[in-house]
């Protein structure tokens, strides 16, 4: 009887796991549904996209993208937080969504509700004047700021991580500047081309601008190493200052309590995508770089972003209460 | 290159086989998108980005620039037909377009907004030919003071849009000025109002305020009225504008041009704006002021005139200066960057095909719009003749798809029904939707370009008044706002409180 009992039961196990195993085989099996935490027609929406139909002809399922691009992603991390960990919902955000703003505001969702999968490019940011100004390198420029104080400096936000970046100069060489905050990116470069303001804290968008003579790049910031695009721009230790805030990186996420063999297919699938040609030649039109993660690394570097940033927040008296 | 080397370069381009029908594709499916209220051309051109791939970038651009100027041109008809605004920009459409179809005249108002945005738009493309360069340096100069200074004027405007008590209508501005308070605040990033709902962390949707403010309470007036309508579908010469209503619109269709185009081509400026303008200048500037509301013409060519000027010149900036001055322009500037074409100063000088190709379509699109929306006037006047018990669940239902497909948000059906609810009853009691659309629009720009300013200034207000665009704006606010005081106006502004006591 015993042994009838333990041999049902052993059967039982190995056909529960036997069936556990061909139903990650199967997967994917529908469509899954990614959501992008920006709205539509920016380039980290773009590149979802990209990465949504390189999925599509390697998985066979199609892959729906969809903008929440609300409340700065908070609504998309609200969205996926609650969402079943079947692998048939994913979110493309920022790494900022995990590691900054749960700290900085109230969300309705933790920065372990998530499943973290890849990294496939990170926002870049420099210090940016416009071609013609008196100040045509950084220490020009440091001299000027430290003989006018109170130039004013636009960017696509406040505490957004440009924004940071240009502080951490100004704590580092004793500066005092006047932040002029904008509706996003592209007003930053208006506003630096009509003359209206000193320099940019430039997230991107302002590249073009670079490439076509208006604007000058005289600092690089968020990178350890030279940015290889333009590797005659000082990075931060070049100033003699210490590292200005990490890069926040463009990832792909899943919801907490995915199965190990959905989250490793996913994983491999997406790695695929981002390594192949025509996704890498689109990046380079968007002016992004390619910065690959895979799962563990991508959990490390959120840890060390996080602590990093909760430092930040804790001395700027931003946490949220 | 000198300009009509540029032009027959573009014409050549634009009569390309492929850009024929990718344009008429485009301008198709922005109509459609214009007409459907609530789904935007920023939606559409998102989803069709992918489709773009595979063909050339100038195809790409005159595709969905089509879905752009294209919708403009379709959100008049929703307006005008059932007074609920197809896109934000035809939300003053809907004040006197509607009452003209109310009245019998829905083939007018939509002959005549359809001829405005074709007038309108060709003019403005003709501009974009041949000023750009200059008016773009101009464009430029407006930093945060002179944003400031035009919401100011703006907001002025905005009195001479009250028909009745000014007292409600500036009520009503308040009003909208507290609504457009409500999400992240830019200066400091924290959220106001927001009930701790995400959903609001961006602030009220225009589109839901808008549909629910003007279409849902008409819909809930008509239930209640139960008006007979009596729309008698005459010969095809009654569905089209007759000579008067030509001369009637012909000023404000200039006007209302020259305003569009030089809202248009300010980063930020824009169709709403621009037409809630022309509205009031033309409100300002007209014989018969107690009309407007009940069904002037003029009050539908000025605005339809302005609203496709601002489309057509908000190119500018994005093709001189690769500056996007609106999220519509955004997403060109991402088709522009997928295939390849890196925007900025330099774009017209690398890639001449590209510029003037785009240009020279948009004249055609232009074309075929008016072809596509004259025919179809008699269509649409049918479209009246429908029971309204029959007619309003199906405007119901297509105002909330609209409404729901912006966000997938369902707090958004929450607030256009809500906001049907208040509307209806501030129509009962006379309290006007209009000025509060218009302070909801105006005042979070004022508010960010004031604080701007003075972060700019360390604090000192001068800063409004040294610079010479701001100060030249904000004395034009001043007369106008003396004006509105002066007794002959103000005998004006008494006839049409009369005239509008009479009519109760």
């Amino acid at each position: 009887m015993k042994v009838k009992m333990v041999l049902t039961a052993l059967a039982m196990a190995v056909g529960l796991t036997a069936t556990g195993t061909a139903m990650a085989q199967k997967y994917p099996t529908k469509t899954i549904t990614m959501y992008v935490a920006f709205s539509a027609g920016g380039t980290t929406d773009l590149t979802a996209r990209a990465i949504a139909q390189g999925m599509e002809k390697i998985l066979g399922v199609p892959v729906a993208v969809e903008n929440k691009g609300g409340g700065g992603g908070t609504v998309s991390g609200a969205l996926l937080a609650a969402a079943k960990p079947d692998g048939y919902t994913l979110l493309v955000a920022s790494t900022g969504l995990l590691s900054m703003r749960p700290m900085m505001m109230k969300v309705a969702f933790k920065p372990s509700g998530f499943t973290p999968l890849i990294q496939y490019s990170e926002y870049v940011g420099s210090l940016t004047v416009r071609k013609d100004a008196p100040y045509d390198t950084i220490e020009k420029f440091v001299e000027h700021a430290k003989k006018n104080p109170g130039m004013t400096y636009a960017s696509s936000g406040v505490n957004t991580q440009q924004q940071i970046g240009v502080e951490t100069v100004a704590k580092c060489k004793g500066l005092s500047f006047k932040h002029v905050p904008q509706k996003g990116g592209s007003n930053s470069n208006t506003q630096l081309m009509g003359g209206h303001i000193d320099f940019i804290a430039g997230s991107g968008s302002h590249l073009p601008f670079v490439e076509q003579g208006e604007f000058r790049e005289l600092l690089v910031l968020h990178r350890d190493t030279p940015d290889p695009t333009k590797p005659n721009v000082p990075i931060m230790k070049d100033i003699g200052c210490p590292p200005s805030n990490p890069a926040l990186g463009m990832i792909v996420v899943a919801p907490a309590g995915l199965p190990a063999d959905v989250a490793k297919k996913l994983e491999q699938t997406m790695t695929t995508v981002v390594q192949q040609a025509s996704f890498q030649e689109l990046l380079k039109r968007f002016n992004l770089p390619y910065d690959f993660k895979d799962s563990a690394q991508l959990k490390q570097s959120l840890a060390k972003e996080t602590e990093w940033y909760k430092q930040y927040l804790t001395e700027n008296n931003l946490l949220l209460k | 290159m000198d300009l009509v080397d540029n032009i027959t370069l573009g014409f050549s381009v634009a009569f390309q086989w492929q850009n024929l029908f990718f344009c008429f594709v485009g301008v198709l499916i922005g109509t459609l998108i214009g007409v459907l209220p609530g789904l935007g051309p920023v939606g559409a051109m998102a989803i069709l980005l992918p489709i773009t791939y595979g063909i050339s970038p100038v195809t790409a651009i005159v595709m969905l620039a089509g879905i752009y100027y294209g919708a403009q041109y379709g959100g008049s008809t929703t307006s005008i037909l059932v007074g609920i605004p197809g896109e934000s920009s035809s939300v003053v459409t809907a004040l006197d377009g509607h009452q003209m179809a109310l009245q019998g005249r829905a083939g007018p108002a939509l002959g005549i907004a359809a001829f405005s945005s074709f007038i309108a738009g060709t003019v403005a493309i003709v501009g974009l030919m041949i000023m750009s360069g200059p008016l773009v340096i101009f464009a430029l100069k407006f930093g945060p003071a002179e944003y400031f200074s035009l919401m100011v004027l703006g907001l002025i405007i905005l009195t001479y849009l009250a028909q009745k008590s000014m007292v409600k209508a500036l009520l009503m501005a308040s009003f909208g000025v507290v609504l457009g308070l409500i999400g992240l605040d830019s200066i400091t990033g924290m959220p106001r109002f927001t009930a701790d709902l995400p959903e609001l962390l961006d602030g009220i949707g225009i589109a839901p305020l808008a549909m629910g403010l003007f279409g849902v309470s008409e819909i809930l007036l008509n239930i209640e009225r139960q008006i007979k309508r009596s729309v008698v579908v005459k010969r095809v010469k009654n569905l089209l504008p007759n000579l008067q209503d030509w001369k009637d619109s012909a000023a404000p269709m200039a006007r209302g041009t020259a305003i569009g185009y030089l809202v248009g081509i300010l980063p930020g400026g824009g169709t709403v704006l621009s037409s809630f303008l022309s509205y009031g200048v033309e409100k300002r500037l007209s014989k018969e002021p107690e009309k407007f509301g009940k069904g002037a013409i003029a009050g539908v060519a000025g605005p339809e005139a302005s609203n496709n000027a601002a489309a057509q010149a908000g190119f500018i900036p994005l093709l001189s200066l690769g500056i996007p001055a609106s999220a519509v322009m955004g997403i060109l500037l991402g088709a522009l960057m997928i295939h390849g074409i890196q925007p900025g100063p330099l774009l017209m000088r690398n890639e001449p095909e590209l510029f003037w190709g785009v240009i020279a379509s948009m004249y055609i699109g232009n074309i075929m719009l008016l072809v596509l929306n004259l025919p179809m006037i008699g269509l649409w006047v049918r479209l009246l003749m429908v029971p309204y018990s029959v007619l309003f669940p199906i405007i119901l239902f297509v105002a909330l798809t609209g409404a729901f497909v912006i966000n997938g948000s369902i707090l958004d059906l929450y607030l256009m029904l809500g906001f049907g609810v208040l509307g209806y009853f501030m129509r009962k009691f006379d309290y006007e939707p209009a000025p509060l659309i218009l302070a909801f629009v105006l005042a979070p720009i004022l508010e960010i370009s004031l604080r701007q300013s003075l972060i700019i200034s360390g604090g000192d207000i001068s800063i409004f008044f040294v610079r010479p665009i701001s100060l030249t704006l904000l004395v034009i606010s001043a007369l106008l706002l003396l004006s509105a005081l002066i007794p002959s106006i103000r005998s004006k502004r008494e006839k049409i409180v009369a005239q509008a006591e009479e009519d109760v």
